[in-house]
């Protein structure tokens, strides 16, 4: 009996985990997908022997679901980088998201000393956490406090009264970045987005392809930093600007896709 | 106590999930019509619509829903439903009707190739959205017939709208579904009963659609509990949205390898 109530605890954490990250999912996937194209065909087949289930995107996603877990309480500040005031990425603090990726192309890199599982633990890891050093509201900067997370009201065009709840809803930096633009595309599968991705950047992906991880999210802070001096704590984002940025959200998807190759491609050359 | 909480973790497990699932977009149809319609595009008609859209017809299926209210788009809010009269004849309604604008956009778009990529953008965005709205069991109006009004009714135990049950409906009837499992599922009609669906114009199909979806107000009686109806009944709501879904799909992908078939 205690064992079935365990169970139903379990399930129930398991299911409420993952419908309440839903859309992130597809984004970390779509990005995944992108990558997989773009390894070498040596990369390719490290991925497959590494991975037990021989992709990227299938577990994409996981480091989201191990910080629901406890004992995995500590991964929960590995999402986020944060930049100094002028926008370099400096750190050496372990709870950030940049050095966590560091560390984990060391273990890919040197997996010969390593166990499987750490191995494996290491990929999931790397694939994961460029997705979300690619993602707006993951990069903070120490001089602009609420770069951490805000709410604000996003108008539907009709009012910029945050007083009328229909036409400006509350919403926040988080949601907006992590959900809302994935949102957009009710039904659509990781594959789906990740074609419109393609179609939409074309070209562009090879001009992203350059630097270094650390350049990386100097690049993304470059996105970052105009966006969050555009809306304030308690503000109202038109509805115009929150349906224009979503070109940025595109891009950022598509350097995340480009820069994850380039790491694998690297490391397993 | 311990059957209590079993329930009660029971309960919580199926209010998550179902909740989760509640939470149908009303893009899902309009997402899973411009992806099927994608798949009956020409190759012209195909590499013409991502040369200008830049993306998929499905990533813009709801463009009109976003901007709606947006200038200098607001008299687009008035583009999303079709009405008629009691002998089913497709009101003008001052030109804002989805049938209306859907035929100026094809007669202008015959003329693409003089026309600036804006506008084409503009033109392709609405036709994706309208021809898939004017399907929508709810988007037929019937003005001063007081029998299709909008009401509400129940789900488990919830009041909702007639328009809004029907908006979600695709995610109701097919929980889950992707736009691919739409296409896998559905799209099955062969080239005969679609070249039959595709005839005609916005207008005979909005006429048509006047005297069917008449139907969808007799199915669902006012302040009834949707769970507690028939199965037959909910059968037939479903049949009636794949039925519309398959319609729009067809009509927008004609609509598009006639504009783009030169």
């Amino acid at each position: 009996m205690k064992k079935f109530i365990k169970y139903m605890v379990c399930l129930t954490l398991v299911l409420t985990a993952g419908n309440a990250w839903a859309w992130n999912k597809m984004g970390h996937e779509a990005m995944a997908i992108l990558a997989s194209e773009r390894l070498t065909p040596q990369a390719q087949d490290m991925v497959s022997k590494i991975l037990p289930e021989g992709d990227l995107h299938t577990n994409a996603y996981w480091l989201n679901t191990l910080k629901k877990d406890n004992k995995y309480a500590a991964t929960r500040h590995w999402h986020h980088t944060t930049l100094n005031a002028q926008g370099r990425s400096t750190t050496q603090n372990a709870n950030d998201g940049i050095v966590q990726l560091e560390r984990n192309i060391e273990i890919l890199r040197n997996r010969q000393e390593h166990s499987d599982s750490l191995v494996v633990a290491a990929l999931n890891t790397v694939v994961h956490l460029v997705g979300d050093l690619h993602c707006v509201a993951h990069i903070r900067f120490e001089d602009i406090p609420h770069s951490k997370g805000f709410g604000f009201y996003r108008s539907n065009g009709k009012s910029m009264n945050p007083k009328d709840k229909k036409s400006c809803p509350r919403t926040s930096w988080y949601k907006i970045w992590s959900h809302w633009y994935f949102a957009l595309h009710g039904g659509f599968s990781s594959e789906m987005y990740a074609n419109d991705i393609k179609l939409c950047q074309g070209d562009k992906f090879n001009e992203y392809a350059s630097g270094t991880p650390r350049e990386w999210v100097e690049d993304m802070g470059r996105e970052a930093r105009p966006l969050l001096a555009r809306i304030q704590p308690n503000g109202v984002l038109d509805s115009t600007t929150a349906f224009n940025w979503e070109l940025i959200h595109e891009r950022c998807v598509a350097k995340a896709s480009v820069r994850l190759a380039v790491i694998l491609n690297d490391i397993f050359k | 106590m311990k059957k209590n909480l079993i329930l009660t973790l029971a309960a919580l497990i199926v209010a998550v999930t179902v909740t989760s699932e509640a939470h149908a977009w009303a893009s899902v149809g309009h997402t899973s019509i411009a992806y099927i319609a994608e798949q009956h595009l020409t190759p012209k008609a195909r590499e013409k619509c991502h040369h200008y859209l830049k993306h998929s017809l499905a990533y813009y299926a709801s463009w009109q829903d976003h901007w709606r209210f947006t200038d200098p788009y607001k008299e687009i809010h008035y583009w999303h439903t079709s009405k008629v009269d009691a002998d089913n004849n497709p009101l003008y309604n001052e030109g804002r009707a989805a049938d209306v604008q859907i035929e100026r956009i094809r007669k202008e778009m015959k003329k693409y190739r003089k026309m600036d990529d804006s506008t084409i953008i503009v033109n392709l965005k609405l036709l994706i959205h309208m021809i898939g709205d004017m399907h929508c069991p709810s988007h037929t109006g019937y003005p001063d017939q007081p029998k299709y009004k909008s009401y509400k009714f129940k789900n488990k135990g919830k009041s909702i709208k007639f328009h809004g049950f029907w908006d979600g409906s695709p995610s109701y009837f097919h929980r889950g579904w992707t736009c691919e499992k739409f296409h896998e599922n559905i799209d099955k009609l062969s080239k005969k009963e679609i070249a039959k669906i595709t005839k005609g114009t916005a207008t005979d199909w909005a006429r048509v659609n006047g005297i069917e979806m008449r139907e969808v107000y007799e199915l669902i009686p006012r302040n009834a509990e949707l769970t507690e109806l028939p199965t037959e009944t909910h059968d037939r709501m479903r049949e009636i949205v794949d039925k519309q879904i398959l319609r729009g799909a067809y009509r927008l992908a004609h609509v598009l390898n006639q504009i783009f078939k030169k």
